[in-house]
């Protein structure tokens, strides 16, 4: 009785295997004449010609441009259904709903941009990595978090060339530099589609458009590289950041995707203090030197980063003949806090990355 | 026992190859429905215009229109022929250079580079469109109606140009005659040169009757030889017949890139 049982519950698992083998021939005597495009492959996908009830023999207009002819006329393969398609038959050209191949729901990803790369830079030059994390809420909306570190941060040969040859340059918020940064915000995948690579490689996609907010990191040049050494910088301290962006999700497997964005990063530059001092705690640091005694006896408020201006700059070598002497730079940070400047920057990135979906 | 385990492993595998057979399928039906294009490009020409405008502006900008002739010798391959003009000029930010230049008391210096005009251009290059695919969801739902079908393409030619250079800092004529006066004429050169072309593009087809219309977003580099002087004397470069002010060719100038952005519509025949 018991073998009896386990024998009709194989047989009912195995029946599928044997009733798919069997679909295709079944059917074909019932589709003797070519049929309209099934419902469940084009009721929703553009429009085409669709089948006609009687193949004209005679004459035979030749085929309209852009046409498919997906194979030989008249044969039994043209009859032939995949799926309830007729994907043989010459007078009909199948088209399918889109349909995902991954589901996003409730997944999370993380992304990895080892390439982030300033694409706008007239008076700067970016290139950095970037950390992402995004939560799939729904299909088409999730919640994201970056996190960025430019380790090139410097101002664009253009403004150095400015400098040395008109001894001109932009203004210091013009020219201000992002660090790093982090923000939040959602991300929305509007649309999908796929794409195959040389007929033989299909690949399913989607864009992606992202907004958010956040803060970064900023720093000026103060001295430019030249016969004193490399170039020198200030810190000007966080500001507020605001993200947008649009790229494309490219999935290979159900685990891992590749990511190619557009982030537009804008914030408003100003340079009111230097190192965390103003114009009054740089003026009295100052007027220290100029008298031959140590910064660090100036007044100056409690934000103020003094150290950033005390001793010299070795720049990591044990050729003592190329310190630069950090009070130097006084001088240049008075100057960018005395004519303030604002402005708003766009950083316009590159972001190519690898994402890992869990 | 033993038969136990019989029938289990009979069941499955034969079971197994039911799905597989039957996700096979449908990869089948999937890869069939992208693979038989509902647009085909082999063996059509193709005329277009493109309009273009330079994305990073330093010291110059062009807005550029171009005509596109192509022949699609094969499905992901065409010969492409771009000729076309450029409205170019300074930025606001070279005239305030120039003008700052000329209230400074610098004598002598070097000339900035990337000052050279792409008036006109002609290349002739390949397109590779490898890629051929459709776009769907909010554009298919609420849009349009229909999956949008598009190719991704690289292209890649070589050609000539024909170019126009206004210095910002080397002043011919000045108002009074000395340097420090407003500047009424600059250092004015031209030139034809060799160009190189390249570009990143997407060409959407329009799901219009006859299947003939596509419209095309691409990212193009114009790369041509740069070319300045160096040590001019400002003093000098107002002598007549001293344009140059002494200043001689830099030796290794290097290349200008012209990045610009182009839309253009495309009839294929």
């Amino acid at each position: 009785m018991r073998t009896a049982l386990i024998t009709l519950l194989s047989l009912t698992v195995a029946a599928p295997a044997f009733a798919f083998a069997g679909d295709a021939p079944a059917q074909e005597p019932a589709k003797a004449e070519p049929a309209p495009a099934p419902a469940a492959a084009s009721d929703d996908d553009e429009d085409e010609p669709t089948a006609k009830p009687e193949p004209k023999p005679e004459p035979e207009k030749p085929a309209a441009l852009g046409a498919v002819d997906t194979g030989p006329k008249g044969t039994g393969e043209s009859q032939k259904l995949v799926s309830g398609a007729p994907l043989y038959n010459p007078n009909v050209a199948v088209h399918i709903v889109e349909q995902k191949e991954f589901e996003d729901k409730w997944k999370r990803e993380v992304s990895l941009f080892p390439a982030v790369a300033q694409v706008n830079g007239k008076f700067s030059n970016h290139v950095g990595a970037a950390l992402g994390f995004t939560w799939h809420l729904q299909e088409n909306f999730g919640l994201m978090a970056m996190g960025l570190f430019n380790y090139v941060n410097v101002q664009s040969g253009f403004n150095n060339e400015l400098i040395d040859k008109t001894r001109q340059e932009a203004q210091a918020a013009t020219s201000q530099l992002l660090v790093g940064g982090a923000f939040a915000g959602v991300e929305v995948t509007p649309f999908y589609g796929k794409f195959v690579f040389y007929d033989s490689y299909l690949v399913h996609f989607a864009v992606v458009l992202s907004a958010g907010a956040g803060a970064g990191n900023t720093r000026v040049q103060l001295k430019p590289a030249n016969d004193a050494g490399p170039a020198t910088y200030g810190d000007t301290g966080w500001r507020f950041l605001a993200e947008i962006g649009g790229g494309f999700r490219v999935q290979f497997l159900k685990w891992i995707t590749l990511r190619l964005e557009l982030r537009d990063l804008v914030y408003a530059a100003t340079v009111s203090q230097v190192a965390g001092c103003n114009l009054t705690d740089l003026t009295a640091m100052d007027e220290e030197d100029r008298a031959g005694r140590p910064v660090t006896g100036a007044n100056v408020s409690g934000s103020c980063n003094v150290d950033r201006f005390d001793g010299f700059e070795t720049w990591n070598d044990e050729d003592m003949g190329n310190d630069y002497k950090r009070s130097r730079d006084l001088a240049l940070a008075r100057n960018l806090v005395k004519d303030q400047s604002s402005d708003v920057l766009n950083n316009l990135g590159f972001y190519l990355g690898v994402s890992f979906v869990f | 026992m033993r038969s136990i385990s019989a029938l289990v492993l009979v069941a499955f595998f034969t079971a197994g190859p039911a799905f597989a057979a039957e996700e096979e399928q449908g990869a089948l039906v999937e890869k069939v429905a992208v693979k038989n294009r509902l647009f085909n490009t082999r063996g059509r020409f193709e005329l277009g215009l493109n309009l273009g405008f330079s994305v990073l502006n330093q010291l110059t900008e062009h807005y550029t229109g171009n005509l596109n002739i192509s022949f699609n010798f094969v499905e992901t391959f065409a010969i492409e022929l771009l000729a076309g003009g450029s409205y170019t000029r300074h930025t606001s930010l070279a005239n305030q250079v120039a003008d700052n230049f000329n209230k400074s008391n610098v004598m002598s210096s070097d000339d900035l580079s990337n000052l050279w005009e792409m008036v006109a251009n002609g290349t002739l290059g390949l397109r590779w469109q490898f890629l051929y695919g459709k776009i769907g969801g909010l554009l298919q739902d609420v849009l349009l109606g229909n999956p949008i079908h598009f190719q991704f393409y690289v292209a890649v030619g070589g050609g000539a140009g024909f170019f126009k250079r206004e210095s910002v800092v080397i002043c011919n004529q000045t108002s009074t005659g000395r340097v420090g006066g407003e500047c009424l004429q600059y250092l004015t050169e031209t030139k034809a040169s060799p160009v190189v072309t390249l570009a990143l593009g997407w060409r959407f087809f329009l799901p219009t009757i006859g299947n003939n219309h596509s419209l095309r977003v691409e990212v193009r580099d114009f790369s041509y030889f740069d070319s300045y002087v160096e040590n001019f004397n400002r003093a000098a470069a107002l002598t007549p017949g001293n344009e140059l002010g002494n200043g001689t060719p830099v030796s290794n100038p290097g290349i200008s890139n012209l990045v610009q952005v182009h839309v253009g519509y495309s009839y294929m025949f």
